[in-house]
Order: structure tokens, then C-alpha cells, then sequence
């Protein structure tokens, strides 16, 4: 009896280790208009437990547990399992063309998509940051990063004796901020995506740029994100190769 | 008794840092953002005085000019300036002008204003970034020197450099002078003829263009 228990609170730790405490909103097995039974389970024993320190939630005696996956399906079965799971791809670089000539100015474009994938109905949030401020860097020389007021810029304009670095995504799950009404303004609550518009900076912060809700596995959802640098006509700008460091991050809602 | 109470004890200090610190669905990856910033040719004027200008230095230096530039031998054209321009009245033009087709090297280079013939110099080293032209010293050396543009080829159009003046001094220039000859000019810019951009016309103008007759361009 002793060691049935001792199992079962080693077996309750590794739920935990591998399971984690969040709750992710699942398909409910049973609903009315005024509650939702996310998970049931008949097991031998459980509950949730907890202290000014710890959340404990087990359970234990379920039997057909664990992962069984396909080419197009993932299952983790039973109560405690980790619930869902959320990928990721970026592009491995992105070049930034034609080469920018630091005397005369110019601008540079380039382009990578991002594609999120999850199978968790509460969708996902996309965001987006630089690893330096300024995010544009070759050494002690940079561009700075792309200048905006609050909401991002409906067009791309610089000063002529600025160098500058910024973006924009496109996709079908952009938040607020990079929607637009389709002549001259960004951060539209029932905008539109228009195509290279509402530029923005990068910043060391993570900056949220598509949202969604639902599951949109196996085929995900692409956010693009457009990269410019310009050094205007009146700015000499050091040659070199310049680099930012980008990192897309995503979760589940 | 003891060995399972501290396996109990480890279990539920990793599920509780676990919990405390919170485990989030997320995913995460980076990538690089690059391009190259070059340092073409370039070049800029500092100095390009016409000759015979009245007043004071640097208030009557500006003309408006093309530069050209050729193979050290002269024997081919690299570049021409694709449209003219005008410098200050310090005879500067500080506009960078793009030679990143022509690159670094060495060459003859050539300016031709808009009252003047094409004054070259000869066997220019231009470096990446931006080269200063001196056309007042025939070395392009730094400080201003005595070389002024010669006054008197004012035949053809100022709309273009193919058709501004046939770069040489003759009787073409003589009649327009001859025909403008006592006219005011009250901008001091709006005849061409005003060689010396004075508020007239006169035997000033004519005198600048008689000493430069039957003068070519330095090809």
C-alpha cells in the first residue's frame, strides 16, 4: 500500500514536468448555455490541491493513455496530458536587396514568412522583436530604427538625411495595429491589410503582430514580414554588411 | 522509510518550481536580417569659376554644367553627366554626383558650363566615397586656384549637355553676342549672352568673348 502511494505522487510529479499547469481551452465534452466540462475523466482518484506556494491538479488510474500520432494527426490521450501543441517556422535569413550605395542613398528590400501552427482551439499569438536597439547594426555604425508616432506609418518615408530600418506583416490573422483603411492610416480596429503598408519599427520588446483563434493545424497560418532599409539621398551611410537579429515568438492564446 | 520520503520530498520541490515559474505553450525562432551597404564613387565640385564674373569672390562663381568623364588616354567616354545642373555662387556643387559606373581609377575629367568652354583635368585618381574636383587647379589640388572656365561659347540650348554650346568660340557665339548686344538683363541670369552676369550686355561681355575667339574645349 505504501509504495502504491509512493508511485502514484511520482507518477502526479511527472504529469506535472511534462503536462505543466496551464489549462489551454480544449474541445469541451460536454456544454450547456451556462457551463463547459472541459476534460471528464473516470479514474481511480484525483483533484486539485493547492497552497500560497502550489497548484497541484492529479489524477490517476486512467488507462489508454499517451501519444499516438499520424502524418496529419496528433493525439495525446488522456486527462493530465499535455493538451496541444504549437510549432513555428521562420525563414533562415532574409536578404535585403539591391545593395543600399552609402554615398548617393537608396532603399533595400526583402521578405520571410512565418508560419504558426497549432492545434489548440484558442489559436495563437504571433510576436515579433530584435535582439539590439538599434535593430539594423554593422559594428559601431547602424540604421535607425524606422521612425513612427504612435501607429505604424501607412507609407514608407524617411527623412533625406536619415537611414532607416523597418517592417511591416501581412497576413490574415494581423492585429489591430497593422490594419488599415486603406488610404493613409494604420491601427484601424475594422481594417484592412494592404500591401506594403503600416511600417513599423523593431524593438527589444516582443511586439504582437497576428493573433488568432482556433486551431489552424496541419496547415498553419503565414504571417509575412516585410523588411526595408532606406539611407536617404542626403546621408551617407558607412559601408559594410549591416545585420538584424530577429526572433518570432509564438504561443498559444 | 527514509529513502522514499526524500524521493516524495524531490518530486514535489521540482513540481513546485515547475508550477511556480509557469509553463507556457510557446515556440520560438530566430533568424538574421542582412544587405550591403557599398561606397561607390562619388565626386563633388569644389571649385568650378567661370572667368570675367563681376563682384566679390563668391557672389557671382555659379554656372550651370555637366561634368564628363573619360579614360586616362581620353580615347573613351565613361561618363557623362546625364543632365545639367548648377553649382552655387562659390562655383561649388555639392550634390554628390554617382560615378559608381566609372569606379575607382584614373582619369580625365572634364566640366562645361553654360557660358564656357569644356575645361579638363588630366590623369584624376578618383578613390571609393566621395572625391572632391577642384577645376581651379589643373592637379585638383585643394586650395582654390587661378584656372577659371573660359567665357564665350553661348550657341545652342541650355536644356541638355548634347546641346549646350558646340565647345568652341566662334562666329556662331559672336552674332548671338552682337544680338543681345545693350540689352539689360536685370536677374543678371536670364540672358545668355550676359557672360559675366552683370545687369547688361555690354562691351564687357564682348570684350570676354573676342579674347577666347577661335578657342576649342580641351577634348
Amino acid at each position: 500500500m505504501r509504495q502504491i502511494r509512493i508511485i502514484a505522487i511520482c507518477a502526479f510529479s511527472l504529469l506535472i514536468l511534462f503536462g505543466g499547469h496551464k489549462s489551454p481551452i480544449l474541445a469541451s465534452v460536454m456544454q450547456s448555455d451556462s457551463y463547459r466540462i472541459q476534460f471528464d475523466s473516470i479514474n481511480f482518484y484525483g483533484g486539485r490541491g493547492t497552497s500560497s506556494s502550489y497548484n497541484l491538479e492529479d489524477t490517476g488510474g486512467e488507462i489508454a493513455t499517451g501519444d499516438l500520432a499520424s502524418a496529419s494527426y496528433k493525439l495525446h490521450a488522456g486527462y493530465q496530458q499535455s493538451p496541444s501543441y504549437i510549432s513555428i517556422a521562420a525563414p533562415a535569413a532574409v536578404n535585403l536587396t539591391p545593395p543600399i550605395l552609402g554615398v548617393t542613398g537608396g532603399a533595400a528590400d526583402g521578405s520571410g514568412n512565418v508560419t504558426v501552427t497549432t492545434d489548440d482551439l484558442a489559436g495563437y499569438t504571433l510576436q515579433i522583436r530584435a535582439s539590439t536597439a538599434p535593430a539594423m547594426q554593422n559594428g559601431i555604425y547602424s540604421f535607425a530604427d524606422y521612425s513612427v508616432g504612435g501607429a505604424p506609418d501607412f507609407a514608407w518615408l524617411i527623412n533625406a538625411t536619415d537611414s532607416e530600418f523597418g517592417f511591416t506583416p501581412e497576413g490574415a490573422d494581423l492585429v489591430q495595429r497593422y490594419l488599415d483603411n486603406g488610404a493613409n492610416a494604420c491601427n484601424q480596429a475594422a481594417g484592412t491589410d494592404t500591401a506594403d503598408s503600416c511600417w513599423d519599427a523593431l524593438t527589444t520588446s516582443d511586439v504582437t503582430i497576428s493573433k488568432k483563434t482556433g486551431a489552424n493545424n496541419p496547415a498553419g497560418s503565414v504571417t509575412t514580414l516585410k523588411f526595408k532599409a532606406e539611407s536617404g539621398t542626403d546621408h551617407l551611410q558607412i559601408a559594410g554588411t549591416y545585420t538584424a537579429t530577429v526572433t518570432v515568438t509564438a504561443f498559444i492564446n | 522509510m527514509a529513502y522514499y520520503k526524500k524521493i516524495i520530498l524531490g518530486a514535489i520541490i521540482i513540481s513546485g518550481v515547475l508550477l511556480a515559474g509557469g509553463i507556457i505553450y510557446a515556440a520560438s525562432q530566430g533568424f538574421n536580417v542582412t544587405f550591403e551597404v557599398s561606397s561607390p564613387v562619388s565626386a563633388y565640385i569644389k571649385w568650378a569659376i567661370p572667368e570675367g564674373r563681376v563682384g566679390a569672390a563668391g557672389t557671382n562663381w555659379d554656372t550651370m554644367f555637366y561634368i564628363k568623364v573619360k579614360t586616362a588616354d581620353g580615347s573613351a567616354t565613361l561618363y557623362t553627366q546625364p543632365t545639367l545642373v548648377t553649382s552655387d555662387t562659390w562655383g561649388r556643387y555639392n550634390t554628390l554626383i554617382d560615378l559608381s559606373s566609372v569606379g575607382a581609377g584614373t582619369y580625365d575629367i572634364y566640366i562645361k558650363g553654360h557660358h564656357s568652354l569644356t575645361k579638363k583635368m588630366d590623369d584624376i585618381t578618383l578613390a571609393e566615397g566621395q572625391n572632391r574636383l577642384n577645376f581651379t587647379q589643373p592637379d585638383n589640388s585643394t586650395a582654390t586656384g587661378t584656372v577659371r572656365l573660359l567665357a564665350g561659347d553661348i550657341s545652342g540650348a541650355t536644356s541638355s549637355p548634347a546641346l549646350m554650346g558646340d565647345d568652341v568660340i566662334n562666329a556662331v557665339d559672336l552674332n548671338i553676342m552682337l544680338d543681345h548686344l545693350d540689352e539689360t538683363d536685370p536677374t543678371t541670369r536670364d540672358i545668355r549672352a550676359n557672360v559675366n552676369q552683370d545687369p547688361e550686355i555690354n562691351s564687357v561681355d564682348l570684350s570676354l568673348l573676342l579674347n577666347n575667339l577661335d578657342q576649342e574645349g580641351d577634348q
